[in-house]
């Protein structure tokens, strides 16, 4: 490996024989992927054979971090866990934060790929250059907090753990994996750990990570980074209330989705707003490399149980909370946690949970068939017992362990009441309001994903241009741009905030050379990009998936929001010609020749 | 005297100093090498932050028990100053003060020199945890 940033090679381990290795990381795939996200995409393109049961024995686990991954390149602490996911058949990288991917790092590895099946549960231990499986019956059972906490009393506190819950050990299809409780899990990554009886994962690193410029040059320029954002007026806002911010923007702008997207507004966030919910913090927290500051512990009790806890997302709190119709601030920040802690993803949690309250409230579902528990919207006392019994897959949790539309399909009832795009359900930003974020939901690789092209940004924040965020003009063109540009930020690996902290596609091209000692413009960036997006189009269109998949729920065309003056809907109408056309996709979605041969995929 | 203060309160584990540290004295980001470590109290969740660097008291136990002269007190700087080509590498100093740390590359001991003055990892700290002590 040429390149700095690197460490040139990753882990592999095979569950199946035991056997330990590693494999080079080649200039070519630097060059072309850059890591993160672009190895998953390349490795996972390679590795899968078509068709497999992503709960079977040939599905493989990519953990990649990027070059700037520990590099002191701002909030550079990210690492992507790459599955062919169990919830939607695509394929699909899941990001946390915290510790764990600068210390793989340290450690002297870009990555880990693990095959194979293990017949007994197994903990991976990376001490540097050497790595063993250990036996984790023991384990086998807890939460991913117990987990990481017997792991971490066994091998000292210098490891970094991160260990899946019952949620990905029952083979529910969005388990997540949890580093300290930062979560990766959006598509099930933790539900493919559990189907190879690989409990936890713990590493130490005590090596570096060389850069290419020289130390003194390298300091200077990544404090002019870190100065960017630390002097980005937007930063406060990010430090102090973190995500939770922008729940009372989006709900007073009638954006943010209501009682399964019934509506886009909440009567009163009050009880939930961001300002009774710091009352509750009791000191900060933050991930490796990061001066964004985003993160905070609260601690609170419910039904005298008394919890201390990573503080609440934007997205979970509007998954567990509203868009259930629920603003019991106790009831939600149980729900996290409890979600955290036994290993399932909380916004696909509570968009089941939604799903459920609505076939309840058409009369599709009564008590008979959710044994007993009762989904009435706003019944906050229903998170609790709904999610033990989805972390265990009992009663009619194994239905909602199947994700709303795999619930529905299950029943045979109530799929146009899911509100997801091939299977990974929408998030908290509602396409009548934010239309990009509706060609965003329709269009990225793994389903309904706020952060592939977050065009919020654009249409309302005003970091990224002024659009209207009614209107489609444009939207094709800024969506497809913005999805490119995230695969630079999800390969290197920054985190999602810094594009509403200063850092512009340029800087993201300095972000990338910095460390590497390429030189990347912000054209090589979108190219990257365009790469990337290729290549795992081609891994689901092989898989089967074609424009039929790309569509929205058809509620956001023939309903608008009751609380909307303007009455507004999202019809896509011909607007997927228009992102096609912007990719050099044919009328099919499928990639040309043309644009295979200029991507060189 | 001066000495790094460290508030363990306002610490939030975002590891810059550390970071910075191992650039500067190593070439490379290298966090468990430099001569700052925080780490958090794993026996809680989200327990608090701890921070090991040379409290420049000098009761200076690392001089003391290096059987060699690889570490030297400095008197005009107020610190304790390394000599790898002296190190035998025996551990001693690491026994003797959970301040003196090694970095595992190149077997170097790390002990904190206060950046001839002006402390890097204070400079980096985003949250005020680490400050300048002592007289200026």
């Amino acid at each position: 490996m040429k390149y700095g940033g690197y460490t040139g090679k990753f882990l592999t381990v095979d569950l199946g024989t035991g056997a330990i290795g590693s494999q080079p990381v080649s200039d070519e795939l630097a060059e072309k992927y850059v890591g993160g996200r672009g190895f998953v995409a390349k490795l996972l393109y390679d590795m899968l054979p078509r068709g497999i049961d992503p709960l079977g024995p040939e599905n493989v686990i990519v953990f990649a971090t990027g070059p700037a991954t520990g590099t002191m390149i701002p909030t550079a602490s990210r690492i992507a866990i790459g599955v062919k996911s169990p919830l939607t058949g695509t394929i699909s990288a899941s990001y946390m934060g915290g510790h764990f991917g600068p210390e793989l790092k340290y450690a002297g590895w870009d990555g880990i790929i693990v095959t194979g099946v293990s017949e007994k549960p197994v903990a991976l231990v990376v001490d540097d250059d050497k790595a063993r499986l250990v036996d984790a019956g023991s384990l086998w059972g807890k939460d991913a907090l117990e987990s990481q906490q017997a792991l971490q009393r066994q091998l000292g506190d210098e490891f970094r753990v991160g260990a899946i819950g019952p949620g990905g050990e029952n083979g529910v299809r969005y388990g997540t994996f949890m580093h300290q409780q930062h979560n990766a899990g959006r598509g099930g990554s933790g539900s493919v750990f559990g189907s190879k009886k690989l409990k936890a994962v713990a590493v130490r690193g005590t090596g570096g990570i060389s850069v290419a410029a020289p130390a003194a040059e390298y300091i200077a320029a990544c404090k002019e980074l870190h100065d960017i954002i630390m002097e980005n007026p937007v930063r406060p806002a990010f430090r102090w209330p973190g995500t939770n911010g922008m729940l009372p923007n989006v709900n007073e702008a009638i954006g943010l989705p209501y009682r399964n997207y019934q509506d886009d507004k909440v009567p009163d966030v009050g009880p939930i707003h961001h300002e009774v919910l710091d009352t509750y913090v009791t000191s900060r927290e933050a991930c490796s490399g990061c001066n964004v500051i985003c993160g905070a512990v609260v601690e609170f009790e419910r039904e005298g149980r008394s919890y201390r806890s990573e503080r609440i997302d934007h997205e979970s709190m509007w998954a567990l909370g509203p868009n259930c119709g629920i603003v019991d601030l106790m009831a939600v920040l149980e729900a996290n946690y409890l979600c955290d802690t036994l290993g399932i993803d909380t916004m696909t949690t509570g968009s089941a949970i939604s799903w459920a309250m609505e076939m309840t409230e058409k009369g599709l579902l009564t008590k008979d068939d959710t044994d007993g528990l009762d989904f009435t919207f706003g019944n906050a006392d229903v998170l609790r017992p709904a999610i033990l019994k989805i972390s265990a897959r009992e009663g009619f949790g194994d239905t909602l362990a199947l994700g709303s539309r795999g619930a529905a399909r299950k029943l045979g009832k109530g799929e146009e009441y899911a509100m997801q795009v091939k299977g990974l359900d929408m998030a908290a930003y509602s396409p009548r309001a934010f239309t990009g974020m509706g060609i965003s939901y329709a269009t990225t690789g793994r389903g309904a994903d706020h952060n592939k092209a977050f065009t919020v940004a654009a249409e309302f924040l005003g970091v990224l241009g002024d659009y209207d965020r009614y209107s489609l003009d444009g939207k094709a063109e800024l969506v497809k741009r913005m999805q490119d540009s995230t695969v630079m930020i999800d390969s290197l690996i920054m985190c999602m905030f810094t594009v509403d902290l200063g850092i512009s596609v340029e800087l993201y091209a300095r972000c990338a050379s910095l460390p590497t000692g390429m030189n990347i413009t912000a054209d090589d960036l979108y190219a990257i990009g365009e790469r990337v997006s290729t290549v795992e189009r081609l891994f689901n269109v092989e898989e089967g998936f074609t424009r039929a998949d790309d569509f929205l729920p058809r509620r956001l065309a023939v309903e608008p929001a009751p609380s909307d003056p303007g009455a507004h809907t999202l019809d896509m109408g011909d607007v997927l010609d228009d992102y096609y056309a912007a990719r050099e996709w044919d009328a099919d979605g499928v990639p040309t020749a043309a644009l295979r041969e200029r991507l060189g995929v | 005297m001066n000495y790094i203060e460290f508030h363990a309160e306002k610490c939030i584990a975002c590891d810059l100093c550390s970071g910075v540290c191992s650039l500067n004295k190593l070439g490379r980001v290298q966090p468990a090498g430099a001569c700052i470590r925080v780490s958090r109290d794993t026996g809680t969740h989200l327990g608090p932050m701890l921070c090991s660097v040379c409290d420049m008291t000098h009761e200076r136990a690392c001089v003391d028990a290096c059987p060699q002269e690889a570490l030297v007190w400095d008197e005009d700087a107020g610190v304790v100053r390394f000599f790898q080509e002296e190190c035998t590498d025996c551990g001693s100093c690491l026994d003797a003060c959970p301040n003196v740390h090694q970095d595992a590359v190149d077997r170097r001991i790390m002990i904190c020199d206060l950046c001839d003055g002006d402390p890097l990892c204070v400079k980096w700290c985003p949250e005020g945890a680490l400050t300048w002590g002592g007289a200026s």
